[in-house]
């Protein structure tokens, strides 16, 4: 018998099954295992025979439009041919799958779908990585019969910034419709017209979306395809890189498509299925998939720049870099270690992070050094204030019963969370509850959203706690008080809970979470197990209920197809925890979790904040060393007093990719590398870590961070013993950090996410009484007279990504896109079928 | 004795000498009437097969539109990896742009010191840009100058000596400043 996890024919499909319940059935005559409740597609697949397929795609709603997977099902004998893909496997079956009736109906269909293609695979970008192009020659005719030129004729079309259409290669299969409504809840793109006049089209004009661009990955055709990638390669010409994308702390990984020394594009996934295989399966957000073009920006560093009177001028690395020893030196020798301040971007590497770290421990001598964070972003230190809690990756969200989502808004500012989110809800039928000042989509997936007034949060967890207190939370809050009771009953009740929190909890609220464990006990498996059933049975009365004028509150059937097993990570388990409570808290760049690990922040050496090192400056700190951060523009409207400050130090020197605000005042700046151009490891806010790849060399002159510190350190005559390698560096932290003991880069390679396991909180230390009154004060002091006003909240969201990137913001055109001229008089009109 | 065998021995060696000399040079003196397998290049012309596959051209369609779409198919066939082209967008309408579809190349070369004339390339054209053509005269100074671009590779059509440009093509084979092939089909 075949093994269970046979790979399949494009190699992707690796997972385990060993943990499922599973059918015995026939493929072929020959006796095979598969998975209980899974597709006939996806067992035919597991055990290494691949059915063609256009609509089919794993983790989507089946559609069966494409009638590419016929298989002939002898038992049960069905007297016509089936369509695999909306067939769940049962015990006994029998398939046949490879008869000549089958490939006749294969070569019919392809005929079919190519009898209004206009076969333009010259011009069309999905060349080469097109399972049109594959599907016929694998199963179609080498020749055509049709001798009918007059195709449908619509005219190719730009319908978003980022996304150009050509009508007639679609196949409609549907997966984009799909995709948006599924995967991103946008549903902006739709099918239109009948029969030969299908198209997939805007609802008029131009496609107002979140332009995440997931829609043109799973398309198999090239009806859907990315505008910054247009006619720029061929897929067999580009070098594919599995990365890690460096905006967001979800950290998702791409495929970083380079040609020569060029960063062309990133995807999530390509034509032919090829994944990075990372937590984040097939999605990507639009920041991580269209911003590649900031890493050629004619406005990157390419030399040393060092000051000479009013101007930055060009100069040699060795120059730079001994200006820069021997003035550091020299103010040391002066002023002490500690007037020296290091301050890193939470967004650099943890071998970056460390190597600044060691800088200021062992070679300047000072306790400031820190990751630059702003007071307003999340409260890691109350967070672990008592030990680690367990934190969630996203395979936990999408297992989870129930879903938190206190504050922040996913979908704007961690997509890949709110997408984990939303498929859990639809595939796995978990609740979300909603706990938010400022509106969010996610809240139509929501079972019960609650809108709060701002800066009100912390009351829900009081709430959560204490029964006693729920009715004044309610008053703090600003809701019915029978919401709450719902939402702590629902908690109360969950097997798993997954409690996503922003920024607006602060202080005790966030060292509150730790409590929750004690205070709402994990029911027994069963009673859990009956509290799901007894959901999903009142959401099916619910959606039966009700007529089609009348939406019920959550989205209208979540579970319209729930899968019966995969947790979405390929080759993973259903995650359980130890622990009924797990936390996402949402950090907000890509590395601020891996900056506090490997030791970047002041707290425990006493040392200044990034902020207060900033004050301080021409006070206690005579000289900055700045990598990689634009404190002047991240100064939200206090720009003109962060520079005010800095002018006054004696010595700054700042490393970055750009000459930002904060660089034009610096005495030496050096250009580094970007992400694409860097390697090492970087922390998501799982705390999973991650192995980051350099995708291209490094443009111009430009050098990995942790490089320039490490030089620098030698010419102040300390050396690190990194033998210049990037493994020893990981090494060195691995032995350093808690629960980093173990891993290397080689394990990281392989094992792609690993998260890192941190002490739970021991209950003993906390002291519950104290942590509840500071919770208990911070309720007291909300004021209630203030109206809950989403709209004006909703107001102030727009600015924020624009806040957390500015150099990407500045930098890459694609986030800013220009409409080709002319556009925005002509906006394609919708293709209706012409009378 | 001794002498005179000398002498004789001499003798004969003077006639042996002008009788091959004689037999030599009635060969070489036969064939100056005949006509010649060479040719005084470059005085005159080579002559060349027609099937010759020497540097490239890339043609243009009746209406003098670059027919490349930039494809990549040539560059992809390319056993030596000496194609490198780079496409883009031409929005403009078919009767203003200068290539036959909106795709086209805006950067296409050769290079002909990794070229192996091996005519792949040609093959795989989906639109007949990329001919050989016939020249072969490439000695050049530097490694470099064996990279040839687009408009230069564009320009050899025009300098086939049987090429005649149609009504739409003429100011496009006038703009053409490089003389003729040195050269005449077979
Ligand atoms: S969609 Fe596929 S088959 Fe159609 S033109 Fe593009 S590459 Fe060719
Ligand atoms: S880009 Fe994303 S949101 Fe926009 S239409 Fe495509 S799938 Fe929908
Ligand atoms: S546009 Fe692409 S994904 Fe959408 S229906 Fe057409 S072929 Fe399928
Ligand atoms: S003739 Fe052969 S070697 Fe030369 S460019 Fe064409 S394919 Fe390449
Ligand atoms: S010359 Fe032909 S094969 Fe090469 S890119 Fe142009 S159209 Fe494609
Ligand atoms: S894959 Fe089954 S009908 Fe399309």
């Amino acid at each position: 018998m075949r093994s269970n996890n046979a790979g399949c024919r494009f190699g992707v499909c690796q997972r385990k099954t060993d943990f499922m319940e599973t059918v015995k059935l026939t493929i072929n005559g020959q006796e095979v295992t598969a998975p209980k409740g899974e597709l006939l597609i996806e067992a035919c697949e597991m055990n290494g025979v691949y059915l063609p397929r256009f609509c089919h795609y794993r983790g989507l709603t089946p559609q069966a439009s494409c009638r590419m997977c016929v298989v002939r099902v002898d038992n049960p004998k069905i007297p016509k041919l089936q369509t695999a893909c909306t067939m769940p496997v049962t015990d006994g079956m029998a398939v046949t799958t490879d008869s000549q009736e089958i490939e006749d109906v294969r070569a019919a269909m392809i005929e079919f779908l190519l009898s209004n293609h206009p076969v333009d695979c010259p011009v069309c970008d999905r060349a080469g990585e097109c399972e049109l192009q594959d599907q016929t020659y694998g199963f179609g005719e080498d020749r055509t019969r049709s001798q009918y030129d007059d195709k449908d004729n619509y005219l190719e079309r730009q319908i978003s910034p980022f996304i150009y259409n050509d009508p007639q290669r679609c196949v409609t299969c549907k997966r984009c419709t799909r995709v948006c409504e599924e995967w991103m809840d946008e549903n902006a793109i739709t099918v239109l017209n009948r029969g030969a006049s299908t198209v997939i089209s805007a609802f008029s004009g131009w496609v107002e979306c979140s332009d995440c661009g997931n829609c043109v990955d799973v398309c198999p055709t090239g009806t859907l395809l990315h505008v910054p990638y247009k006619y720029v390669a061929r897929p067999w010409d580009l070098k594919q890189t599995p990365t890690v994308c460096n905006f967001c702390s979800d950290g998702c990984s791409v495929l970083a498509g380079t040609r020569g020394e060029n960063l062309i594009r990133n995807v999530a996934r390509d034509g032919r299925g090829r994944t990075a295989g990372g937590i984040n399966h097939d999605f990507l957000c639009s920041l991580g998939r269209y911003t590649v073009d900031f890493v050629h920006s004619k406005d990157r560093l390419d030399r040393p720049m060092i000051r000479r009177g009013e101007h930055l001028i060009p100069t040699t690395w060795d120059d730079a870099l001994q200006h820069v020893a021997q003035r550091l030196g020299e103010l040391k020798a002066q002023h002490g270690g500690d007037s020296v301040g290091v301050i890193s971007a939470a967004r650099l590497l943890n071998e970056d992070q460390f190597t600044l770290r060691k800088f200021a421990d062992d070679v300047l001598q000072t306790k400031h050094a820190e990751y630059y964070h702003d007071d307003d972003e999340i409260d890691l230190a109350s967070f672990f204030r008592y030990g680690a809690p367990t934190i969630a990756t996203q395979a936990h969200l999408q297992n989870a019963d129930t879903i938190l989502l206190i504050g922040s808004d996913p979908n704007e500012e961690n997509p890949l969370t709110a997408f984990s989110i939303r498929w859990a809800v639809r595939q796995k039928a978990a609740r979300l509850i909603t706990v938010n000042a400022m509106p969010s989509r996610l809240e139509r997936q929501a079972n019960i959203s609650l809108r709060v007034r701002e800066g009100s949060e912390g009351a829900f967890v009081q709430a959560l706690l204490d029964d006693a207190k729920l009715n004044d939370a309610a008053a703090a809050l600003g809701v019915k008080a029978e919401d709450l009771q719902a939402v702590r009953k629902a908690v109360a009740e969950s097997g798993r809970v997954v409690v996503v929190f922003g920024d607006e909890l602060r202080g005790a609220a966030v060292e509150a979470l730790a409590l929750l464990e004690s205070a709402l006990a994990a029911p027994s498996a069963e009673a859990a197990d009956a509290a799901k059933k007894a959901y999903i049975d009142a959401l099916q009365r619910q959606v039966k209920s009700s007529n089609s004028t009348q939406k019920p509150s959550i989205n209208e059937n979540p579970y319209t197809y729930i899968v019966e097993h995969p947790t979405l990570e390929v080759g993973a388990e259903p995650v359980r925890t130890e622990t009924k409570f797990s936390f996402l808290p949402l950090v907000r760049y890509s590395n601020t979790m891996g900056a506090g690990l490997v030791g970047m922040h002041s707290d425990d050496k006493g040392g200044m904040s990034a902020h207060a090192m900033i004050n301080a400056a021409g006070g206690g700190i005579k000289a900055l060393f700045i990598a990689g951060e634009d404190v002047v523009s991240k100064a939200n409207g206090e720009a003109s007093r962060v520079s005010t400050q800095l002018a006054k130090l004696d010595f700054l020197v700042v490393q970055d990719m750009f000459l930002t605000e904060t660089a034009k005042l610096a005495d030496v700046v050096f250009p580094v590398t970007s992400y694409a151009e860097a390697q090492g490891t970087q922390v998501n806010n799982g705390m999973q870590i991650q192995f980051v790849r350099r995708a291209i060399p490094p443009v111009g002159q430009a050098r990995p961070d942790w490089m320039v510190v490490n030089q620098l350190a030698k010419l102040m005559g300390v050396d690190f013993g990194y033998q210049g390698q990037l493994k020893t560096i990981f090494k060195q932290i691995a032995d350093a950090v808690p629960g980093c003991a173990g891993l290397s880069h080689n394990l990281l390679v392989n094992e792609g996410a690993t998260q890192i396991s941190l002490p739970q909180p021991e209950q003993s230390k906390i002291n519950r009484a104290d942590v509840l009154e500071r919770l208990a004060g911070q309720v007291a002091k909300i004021n209630r007279n203030v109206a809950v006003d989403a709209a004006a909240l909703t107001a102030k969201a727009g600015t924020r990504l624009k806040q957390r990137y500015p150099q990407i913001t500045q930098h890459s055109e694609m986030l800013t896109p220009e409409l080709p001229q002319g556009v925005e008089a002509a906006a394609p009109a919708p293709l209706v079928f012409p009378a | 004795m001794s002498i005179l065998s000398n002498i004789i021995n001499a003798a004969k060696e003077v006639v042996e000498v002008a009788r091959t000399t004689a037999q030599g040079m009635s060969v070489t003196l036969s064939h100056i009437p005949q006509k010649k397998d060479t040719v005084s290049y470059p005085d005159e012309p080579v002559q060349i097969y027609r099937r010759f596959r020497g540097e490239h051209f890339l043609d243009v369609n009746e209406d003098g539109k670059e027919r490349c779409v930039s494809c990549f198919l040539c560059a992809a066939a390319c056993p030596a990896d000496a194609i490198y082209i780079e496409g883009a967008e031409d929005p403009r309408p078919y009767e203003q742009r200068a290539s036959m579809d909106h795709r086209y190349a805006k950067v296409y070369q050769i290079d002909y010191g990794r070229c192996i004339l091996c005519g792949f390339c040609v093959d795989a054209c989906p639109t007949d840009a990329i001919n050989h053509g016939h020249n072969f005269e490439w000695a050049v100074y530097t490694p470099g100058e064996l990279v040839k671009d687009k408009d230069y590779l564009l320009g050899n059509k025009w300098r086939e000596p049987d090429v005649t440009p149609t009504e739409k093509q003429r100011p496009l084979a006038a703009k053409q400043k490089h003389d003729k092939f040195n050269i005449t089909l077979k």
